[in-house]
Order: C-alpha cells, then structure tokens, then sequence
C-alpha cells in the first residue's frame, strides 16, 4: 500500500535489464491495483456530489413531485441562471473574492513571520506565546461574536468588507502561526545556522531559507485558507447586514424558504460556488509536486 | 538596521545556550510576533475575555444584562441536555477524530506520490471541504433517508436487518453523522499530511533501502517519526474541529431527534441563538474551550518535551 | 424606556442631535443619520426583508417598487435568509443605526421586542390607515402598553391536506370530528397506505407542533392554549396529559418513517398517494406539482369536544419598525401603503402559498382553497399564530424535542412531559 518510489527508481537506474523489466511489470500491476481503489474511493466521494449536480438540472415541479432522491424526469439548466441572476450569486462570488485573496494572503503572511521567529529562535516564552495564539482558535468561534459585533459597531466599520477581513485575518492568524510553527520546526537547524555564520539577516533568513523550505505547507494552508475565507458564513452575518455585501453562503442559505426550498436552484448554486476554491486548489497543487529538496538546499 | 548586528549573538543562542536568555532580540523578530499577536489579540483574544465575562450573566442580547457569578456553571450539572451533550462530544473527539486522521493519513500516503491520475483523485478528495453544509445536508440526508440508498445498498447486500432511520434512530444518528463529517474531514487533512510527507528528506528513504528495510519498516521508522511535527498540528487541528464541530449536525439534526446527537458546540448556538440565553451559552463556549485545552496542552506538553531533548 | 434609549444612542457616538429624533413629531430631523445600513438621511428607509427565497422575495420586490414610484421617498430593499434574520434580529434592532422597516411575525414574537423598547409606535398609522382591521388583528398587533407596534400585510390558515381522487379510492369521507378522523385513519390504512404523514426529521421537527397546537386548543380551548404557551399553566399538568391520551389514539395511524423525512417529503408523498393526510400550513401550496394542485384539498382539524370554542391557527406576517428610526414619517407612510388592500392583493398574486390578505376590503385570490380557508379562519372563535409565534423560539425547541420523542415512544408520556415542564421553566425564568 506504501508507495514510496523515489529509492527504487535511483537502485533501478543500475540494475540489469533483465530485472528492470521484471521490475517495471510488478510495477505495473501495483500500478493497475493503485488506481482501481482509487477510482473506487473517487466514485464513493462523488456520489453525493452526482446527486447534487441531478438535483440542479431537475426542475421545482420534478423534485416537488417526485422527492429528491428520485432520478430525474426532467432536464433544465435554468436553476444555474436562478442561482447566478436572480439568487444574488454574481455578487456573492465577487464579495467572497474580494474578501477572501486579502484575507488569505494576510494571514498566512502574519502567521508565517509569528511561526518564523517562534520556531526558529530561542525567545523566552516562546511556548507560552504559541499557546496563547492557539488558545484563541480553541473557543468554539460562536463565543466571539456578540464581542466582535459591539466592537465594529463602536469602531463604525459595522456593515464594511474590510471588517469582515479584519475579523477573519484576526481568527486566522493564531491557527496558522501554529500550524506554521509546526512544520518549520521540522526543518534542520544546520540550514539556518549556515546561514547565520554567512552573515545573513532575520529577514534575510525568513524569506530566503525558511519560506521557500515552507512551501508546500504553504500550499496547502493556502488552498485552505482560501476555502474557509471563501465560504465563511458565521463572521459575515455578524459584521455585515447588507445583501449586496454578503458573500457566498450566507447568500445560498437565502435561497432555502421559510417553507419551501428551491433545491435545484441551491444545489446549482453550491456547484457554482464550488468552482473558484476547486481551481485554487488546483493551482496550489502545483507546489506538491516534486516536494522538498532539502538535499539541494544543503 | 540592527538584526545583523546581533546575528552573531543569536547564533549562539540558537547552539543551545541557554544563559543568554532575552538579553538583545534583534526588534525585528520581536516585530514578527508582536504584528500578529497584536492583531489576534485585539480581534480573538480580547472578544474572548468578554466572552468569558458573558458567561457570569444572565442576559438576553437586548435587555440590561443581570450579573449572577458562578450560577449558569451551576446550573449546568443539573441539566440532563448538558451531560447528553458533554458525552457526545468526547465520543465524537475519539471517533471521528480518530478516523479522520486515519483516513487523511492513509489517503496522503496513496497519493503522496507524483503520478498520472493523483492530482484528479486529489482533488475529488478535497472537493467536499469545498461544498457548504447546507447543500451537503440535502445529499446526505437524501442517502440516509429511510428509503435512501444507504438503506438499499443494505438491502441488496442482503443485510436488510441493518436498516436503519439513520438520522432518527437516537440509537445510531449520532454515529450516522460521522460519515459526512468524515467526508468532508478526510480531504482536508490529506493535504496536511502530503504537505508533511512532502517535507521529509527523500534520503532517508534511499538510505532505509540500501539497508534493506521494508516498506513497513520504512513507515515505521522514517515516515512516523519525519511526520512528528505535522503530526502535532494535525492531532490539535483535529480536536479543535471535533469540539467545535457545528454544521454538519446541525444541518442534519440540529442535535436531535431529542437531544440525542446535541454535541456542546450544537447545544451552544440553540441556547446562544434560539433561546437566547447568552449567558449559559457563553458558559458552555468556556466548557468546550477548557475541554479543548485540556487536551491539547496535554499532547503539547508531551510533544514539547520530546522536542527539547 | 427612553433613558435606555438615549444612553444606547450616546455610546454609540450619535450624541444629542440624533437623540432627538426620538421625541414624536420631531421625525424629521433626519440629519443626524450616517449612511450605511439605514440609508442617507435623505428620506429614504431601510427595510430588513427576512423572505430571501422566490417567489415571496419577487413579490417584496415589486411591492417596494410600487411604493418608490409613488412616493417621492426612498425605501431601499436589503433582503437576507430567515434563519440569518431569526439569529441577528436583535443586533439589527440594537445596532447604532439600525434598519428601519423589518418584515417579521405578529404575536409574541414583536410583543417581545416591543417590551424592550426596540420597536416604533405605529398607533398613528392604524388610526388612519387600518381603522377597517377586524378587532382581533389590531389585538394581536397591540403591544403591553395598548400600543400598536405591528403593520399586518397576510396570514395564512392551517388543515388537514388529502387527495380527493384517493379519498374516493379509499372510500372514505373527509372527517369533521376526531372519532370519525381516527375511522378515516384505520380506513385508509387497510389500503395498506400510512395515514398520517408529518416529516420531522431534523430542521422539520417544529411542525409536530402544529398537532399540540390544534389538540390543545380542541380539547382545552384556545384560551388556555394561549395561556400554557405563556408560561400560565405546566406541561405536566393533567390538561396536556389528556392532550398526549388523546393523541395516542391516533398513534398507529402515524407514518413512522415521518421521524427520518422532511416534510417536503411527506408533501410528495401525499401527491403521490403514498401517504393518506398530513397536518400542515397553506404554503403547502407551494411544495406541490402543479398536476395536483387540482385534486389536492383539505379538512378543519376535527372537533374533538363540540362544547369547546374553535380555534385556528392563522400566522400572521407584516412588518415593525425601529424605534430608532430617524425617518418615522417615511416608515408610516410605507406601513400605510402594505396596509392598503390593492397592495396586498398583488403581493399574495406574486407570492401565492394560499395567503389571505389581512385588509377586510382587500379582495382574496380566485381559487377554492383561498376561499375556505378563508371561511374557516372567520368561522373560527378564536385565532392562535403558531407556537413559537405565540412564545418564543426557545419554547419551540423545548417542544422540538418532547414532541419528537413522544412521537418515539408514546407510552413514556408522562416522563416526556416532566422532561418538557423543566426545559420550558427554564426558557421562562430566563
């Protein structure tokens, strides 16, 4: 089940070829085995999202009729136009993505430089320090926010995109210096310490060596901030009142009634909104690949 | 500026030494942490506090609020929906954290790898941490209705006795809902754990072989122990999730049928929101964040210790 | 009451000058007010709309648009989930500028807030504008102090839903009292079809509600329905254990799979003839496949006790204004213009899900359900709004879970209503 083949491939470079090409069939049954668990794991991860997208295509009348569950006997693509015109999704996205890229793009850079200077120097206190950074993210966040309402309020930045940022940077900062933390303590000190001896600077240090040895922790927290910024829904109806600010849930939560939800219209609304974090996603991806290459860096 | 100044000085700290303790930080890497914590302090931190303030009173949102101590932590032991509540929480933390991290770790390890095909399962597996609860609360609620397909696939299977009303069966609803939370879980921590196995040294691999050690062996003694760090943030991530574990039962259940599947978290936005007893739910805000510390101080004392040497 | 106001006001930043505003007849003075939430000062209002989903939210639209062209002010449209509304409703109304016009529930629900001093005086505008109100509405939209605090736009009516065309399959007859209801139950369930459907499961538990609402108030009598909901009697008292007896006559006639469904399930259920009947609003009427809307009707919940006076459920939705508001002028003239009877008439043709306007002059829409619906409302002795309208969404959740659970286990009655008695003690002594 292990796969880690980067020593084969080096042994397999001087094996003779008689054993390489034994080698390479093994290879290619392990392969064929590989990938039909995972197909088998995808296809039970898309069920639920299949039904959504049979959802969105069916129309009110089908899913009234018939339940939801039901396999389609209808097909429109309208629910996607409900969703985007007149369910107010157009906008949403636009205030998801004004809110999210700056509030992605300071949290990781704040949490970065507190996990840098925690993790990578002897300061006094440094492990009461994390604690308390952590300790922020260990209330559930439903405590904070009559205290962050009032004080938005008082501040007269109430009902502003650049509260919801602040709030969001502010509840962002403590995991991510944590989670920070804990991967750049991993990195061997002689790196650092090499580079003391050259004379290098903190700031020098933190953006020569450390960050770029962070970089796929950094993809991956970045695809996830991005995630949590994007569909956060709990901040933005506490600091914000205007529909035409809100961003993207709580704007899909308005098409669920009182009495009677529009499903298709919510579930092509979901699909919808589900395209810019799946393409972030796919675009840090990039960083995995290949990994580190402590070896070169030394 | 003054940091390459003392660089000698730190360098020496950073050996070991412990005897020059706060004598000179360059101001820059106090400007690292004091920018951040400063901003965290003024938007978590001190909303916090108020917070804990809330939970001495009685009040409403609206009305003058009433100070009165220690009563809503009192009250607490004598309200059956509490201890419901407390026991389901640890259940879940063991449970679905458990699995979670299992699932994460296990998928991680398959698709750690760069080939054809891992970037589209990758993402297939991290698509559900995209998705809002409340379109995951339609599907799943669609599959674990009585007549749904999780009762169906039982039936073919031929384990028809297994049928259940997945989400009103108080006996089992609680464990029903672990499969959405899982589903949704087990992505995000995949890319925790590949960003983790992507920082290990690939030498120590190609070391491990030339000695002749098995697969097995290698995860035993290289990828365990490589993944100590990240595994430290995944542990707390988890517990932190799984205490404050709100919308996928809440978009399912709303912690019922009667209080069954009431997790502290759950329990904390009905008493805060529909019954608006703010003060009682800020107490139980202070249960579930003194639980949460508990825990993790525990393993990070533990992890800290080791670190030390 | 207006200190409270006017120490709020400072520590928000306002000072004097938008203090006041408060003082009746002063309204005018619009100056004072920031832009953002509560519009510019200029006249122009806010209305915090909690109907997002079509087509209430087309129908709001157009109402709002309506107004504008007429007037010369400004009514801007900010709409928002109901669950989002029903959670921030009070930081809307204690926010530093709060919004001006909301659209919420009568009853309890606004008497509440009008109890703290949140809600605007709208007296003025009943007398001149909803003096044809039956006396009943203006009741129910009176405050503690005999102040009217609520604008009431539409109410909608509670049966009992069935098909006509299985009816007659089944040979059965729509029942008007309990004995022969439990006759029709036993009956249709012979067809080896489940009689009762409700769909509590989860987010959906609330209407089990609707069936303690009409047991109570056919057993007991809406007046002391109205009175337990206020916390005047327990609900272990002897009266809502004969609520419970009674109620486990029916139980075998119960779906039990209504526990795991939503009740729009149950809806398509009914249209599919899988279930018999179900308990449930008009907006049924909405949940429903056009092809049935024609063969769907309903019955008055039967009559358990003829000597008993009749009650029905009728919520009513409209709209309350803040207290705070700096433009009362423009908010009266906009409650005076959802008051007036051609207003509602075409916001229910947009809306539909079988709204009554609440304007006696206002002519209702053409359609048989509309009509008897109507009819039973205004036979009826007395009309209730629903329980958490004529309590509180915390009193809701108590009856979320003893309902649910009774629903469970019917012979545990007696420990269910224990159970319930001390949650709801402690929703009242909060």
């Amino acid at each position: 089940m292990i796969t880690i083949d980067r020593a084969t491939e080096q042994t397999e470079l001087a094996a003779s070829p008689a054993l390489r090409r034994k080698a390479r069939r093994l290879r290619k049954l392990t392969d064929l085995a590989f990938h039909a668990a995972m197909i088998a794991i995808c296809a039970a991860w898309l069920a639920p999202v299949a039904l959504l997208v049979m959802v969105s295509v069916r129309t009110q009348n089908d899913i009234t009729g018939n339940g939801l569950g039901a396999i389609p006997s209808s097909f429109s693509l309208s629910s996607f136009g409900a969703a985007w015109n007149e369910g107010g999704e157009k906008g949403a996205i636009v205030n998801s993505l004004v809110v999210a890229v700056p509030v992605v793009v300071l949290e990781l850079f704040l949490g970065s430089l507190a996990a840098f200077a925690l993790a990578r120097f002897a300061i006094p206190g440094r492990r009461s320090l994390l604690l308390l950074m952590l300790a922020g993210n260990l209330l559930p966040p439903q405590i904070l926010l009559i205290p962050i309402y009032t004080f938005t309020q008082q501040l007269g930045i109430y009902d502003t995109r650049l509260a919801l940022i602040i709030v969001q940077v502010g509840f962002g900062i403590g995991f991510f210096s944590f989670v920070l933390h804990g991967f750049m303590r991993g990195i061997p000190r002689e790196l650092q310490q090499a580079a003391l001896v050259d004379g290098a600077s903190v700031v020098q240090i933190y953006a020569r060596i450390i960050m770029p040895l962070t970089r796929p922790a950094l993809a991956a927290l970045g695809a996830l901030a991005f995630t949590w910024a994007f569909n956060d829904m709990l901040f933005a109806i506490t600091v914000l009142t205007s529909s035409s600010k809100m961003p993207v849930t709580p704007t899909l939560l308005g098409l669920q009634g009182n009495y009677v939800s529009q499903w298709n219209v919510i579930a092509a609304g979901t699909l919808i909104a589900a395209v810019p974090t799946v393409l972030v996603f796919l675009r840090y991806q990039r960083y995995f690949i290949g990994g580190l290459m402590l070896g070169a860096v030394k | 500026m003054s940091a390459t100044a003392t660089m000698g000085d730190q360098g020496r700290r950073l050996s070991g030494s412990r005897r020059r303790r706060g004598g000179g930080l360059p101001p820059v890497l106090l400007a690292f942490i004091l920018v951040p914590l400063l901003v965290e302090a003024t938007w978590v931190l001190w909303p916090a506090i108020q917070g804990f303030y809330l939970s001495t009173l009685k009040w409403d949102g609206i009305t003058s609020p009433e100070f009165v101590g220690s009563s809503n932590y009192r009250a607490m032991i004598h309200d059956p929906v509490f201890q419901t509540a407390f026991k389901n929480t640890i259940i879940w933390l063991v449970l679905f954290g458990g699995l979670s991290i299992l699932g994460g770790l296990g998928m991680a390890m398959l698709l750690q790898r760069d080939r054809r095909g891992v970037s589209f399962y990758r993402s297939v597996l991290f698509l559900p941490v995209v998705l809002s609860m409340t379109a995951g609360a339609l599907v799943w609620g669609v599959f674990l209705q009585p007549d749904g397909p999780a009762n169906q696939v039982l039936k073919l299977l031929g384990l028809g006795s297994f049928q259940h009303f997945w989400l009103a069966d108080p006996k089992v609803a609680l464990y029903s809902m672990t499969l959405p939370a899982l589903w949704r879980q087990i992505g995000y921590l995949m890319v925790l754990f590949i960003a983790g196995l992507k920082a290990i040294d690939p030498q120590l691999y190609e070391a491990a072989r030339i000695d002749g050690a098995s697969r097995w062996q290698e995860f035993r003694h290289i990828t365990i122990p490589q993944l100590r760090s990240v595994n430290g943030v995944v542990i707390a991530v988890t517990i932190i999730d799984a205490l404050r574990s709100f919308d996928v039962v809440w978009a399912l259940t709303r912690g019922g049928p009667y209080h069954s599947t009431e997790l502290l978290s759950t329990y904390m936005y009905s008493e805060a929101f529909q019954s608006r007893q703010l003060g009682y739910a800020s107490a139980l805000a202070v249960v579930i964040f003194l639980l949460a510390s508990a825990v993790i101080v525990t393993h990070l004392v533990r992890a800290f210790r080791e670190d030390s040497d | 009451m207006s200190f409270e106001i006017d120490r709020r006001r400072l520590l928000g930043g306002f000072g004097a000058l938008g203090a006041a505003a408060l003082v009746p007849g002063c309204a005018t003075s619009g100056g004072g007010k920031k832009q953002a939430a509560g519009g510019a000062g200029d006249g122009s209002i806010l209305l915090q709309n909690s109907e997002s989903n079509d087509p209430t939210k087309s129908a709001t639209e157009a109402l709002v648009k309506a107004f504008n062209k007429g007037a010369g002010s400004d009514v801007k449209l900010n709409t928002v989930a109901v669950e989002t509304f029903r959670t921030q409703l009070p930081s809307y109304l204690s926010s530093n500028n709060p919004p001006d016009v909301y659209t919420w529930y009568a009853g309890s629900v606004a008497r509440q807030f009008a109890k703290k001093g949140e809600l605007l005086d709208l007296s003025h505008v009943w007398e001149s504008s909803l003096s044809n109100y039956s006396p009943a509405l203006k009741s129910l939209c009176t405050d503690t102090n005999g102040k009217q605090i609520f604008v009431p736009r539409n109410y909608y009516y509670w049966g009992v839903w069935y098909r006509k065309s299985m009816f007659a399959q089944w040979g059965v007859e729509v029942p008007a009292t309990w004995t022969k209801f439990l006759d029709v139950c036993k009956k249709i369930q012979t067809k080896g079809v489940p009689a009762v459907g409700t769909g509590h499961q989860g987010t959906n538990a609330w209407i089990l509600a609707g069936w303690f609402d009409y047991l109570n108030m056919r057993i007991n009598g809406p007046d002391y329905h109205v009175k337990l909901l206020a916390g005047a009697d327990s609900f272990d008292s002897p009266k809502v254990t004969t609520v419970f007896d009674t109620w486990k006559q029916a139980m075998p006639y119960f779906d039990p799979k209504g526990a795991a469904t939503d009740y729009n399930l149950t809806f398509t259920q009914l249209a599919q003839g899988k279930v018999g009947m179900t308990l449930a609003g008009s907006y049924i009427l909405g949940a429903l496949p056009e092809n049935v809307l024609g063969d769907i009707d309903f019955f008055q919940f039967p009559i358990i006790d003829p000597s008993v006076p009749v009650g029905e459920e009728a919520p009513t939705d409209g709209v309350f204004a803040s207290a705070r508001t700096q433009n009362s002028r423009t908010v009266e003239a906009f409650c005076s213009f959802i008051a007036r009877p051609e207003v509602q008439r075409d916001w229910i043709a947009v809306a539909g899900g079988g709204n009554l306007p609440c304007n006696p002059g206002a002519p209702i829409a053409d359609d048989v359900h509309t009509k008897k619906g109507k009819d039973m409302l205004e036979r009826a002795g007395a009309l209730t709004q629903f329980f958490n309208r004529d309590s509180s969404d915390g009193l809701q959740e108590t009856a979320n879970a003893a309902l649910a659970e009774f629903l469970a286990k019917p012979n545990d009655a007696k420990r269910i209503q224990s159970t319930w008695e001390d949650a709801a003690k402690r929703v009242f002594t909060s």
